[in-house]
C-alpha cells in the first residue's frame, strides 16, 4: 500500500519535473513545479516528515512559487521563446550519465530505513524542540539571512534617481 | 515498507532533471526553476537519511535548507528582474557584462 502511494507519487514528481524543463512557456513550467512540490509534500509524509510537508506546501508551493509567478507575469516574456540549444541532446546525454553515475552507490546501501517505534515523529513538536535548543544560534542566523535576503531585493529592484 | 533506495532514486532523478534544465534552458527564469528542483531534491534524501538513521538532524537541515532557499529566491528575481529592466530579455546569453 505504501509502496503504490510512493510510486504513483514519485511518477507524479518526476513527470512534472520533466515538464518544467521541456515546457516553452514559463508559466506552465511554474504550475508543473508546483505539481513536483505538492508530490514531494507527499513523500515526506511517508516518511514521517509532517513538519516539513507542511512547510513544503506552505512555504515552497504557495510562497516562492506565487513569487515566481508573479514574476513571470511581472516581466511578459512574450516573444521570449528563445531558439534553445541545438546542442540540447548533449544536455539529455549528461543528465543520463549523472543519474547512472549515482545508481551504483544508491543501490549499495544495505542499511534500511529503522522501523517506525525507534524514530522521532518529525512533528512542529519534535522539531520546535530541538529547533530551539541544539539549533538555536543556526536559528537566529536564518532569522538574519531573511532579513538581509529583503532588503537586498529591495534595493535590487528600487528606481535610481 | 518502501526501500532506501527508491526514495534515493527519484531524488538522483529530480537532481539529473534539474541538471539538464540548466544545462539547456536559455530563459533565466526556468533555469532558476530548475536549481529549485536541485534543492528539493537534496531534501528528500536528506530526510530519507534522517528518517534512515532515526534522527531529527536531518529534518532540521532540510529547514535551514528551505529558508536559504526563500532568501535565495527573493534576491535571484530581483536580480533577473533588474536586469530584465536593463536589457530587456532575460536570455543568458546575452548577459554577458561578466563575460572574460
Amino acid at each position: 500500500m505504501e509502496l503504490a502511494i510512493f510510486i504513483v507519487l514519485a511518477v507524479l514528481a518526476i513527470s512534472s519535473a520533466v515538464v518544467v524543463i521541456t515546457q516553452k512557456s514559463p508559466v506552465y513550467s511554474v504550475l508543473a513545479l508546483v505539481s513536483t512540490f505538492f508530490a514531494l509534500a507527499g513523500i515526506y509524509v511517508l516518511l514521517n516528515a509532517y513538519f516539513l510537508a507542511m512547510i513544503q506546501i506552505a512555504v515552497y508551493a504557495g510562497a516562492i512559487m506565487v513569487l515566481f509567478l508573479f514574476v513571470v507575469m511581472l516581466l511578459n516574456l512574450k516573444e521570449q521563446y528563445y531558439v534553445e540549444n541545438p546542442k540540447k541532446i548533449i544536455g539529455g546525454v549528461l543528465g543520463l550519465a549523472f543519474v547512472f553515475a549515482l545508481l551504483f552507490p544508491i543501490f549499495e546501501i544495505e542499511k534500511n530505513l529503522v522501523p517506525e517505534s525507534q524514530m522521532p515523529v518529525g512533528d512542529a513538536y519534535n522539531i520546535g524542540i530541538r529547533l530551539f535548543t541544539d539549533y538555536v544560534f543556526p536559528f537566529e542566523i536564518a532569522s538574519i539571512i531573511l532579513l538581509i535576503a529583503t532588503v537586498g531585493a529591495i534595493v535590487f529592484t528600487k528606481k535610481h534617481s | 515498507m518502501v526501500p532506501v533506495s527508491l526514495y534515493l532514486f527519484l531524488s538522483v532523478v529530480l537532481f539529473s532533471v534539474g541538471v539538464v534544465g540548466v544545462l539547456t534552458r536559455k530563459n533565466a527564469i526556468i533555469i532558476f526553476m530548475s536549481i529549485e528542483l536541485m534543492l528539493n531534491a537534496v531534501n528528500l534524501s536528506l530526510i530519507t537519511f534522517s528518517r534512515m538513521h532515526g534522527n531529527l538532524d536531518g529534518q532540521l537541515l532540510v529547514f535551514f535548507v528551505m529558508t536559504v532557499a526563500a532568501a535565495e529566491v527573493a534576491v535571484g528575481l530581483a536580480i533577473i528582474i533588474a536586469i530584465f529592466k536593463k536589457k530587456d530579455t532575460v536570455n543568458v546569453d546575452e548577459m554577458n557584462l561578466m563575460k572574460w
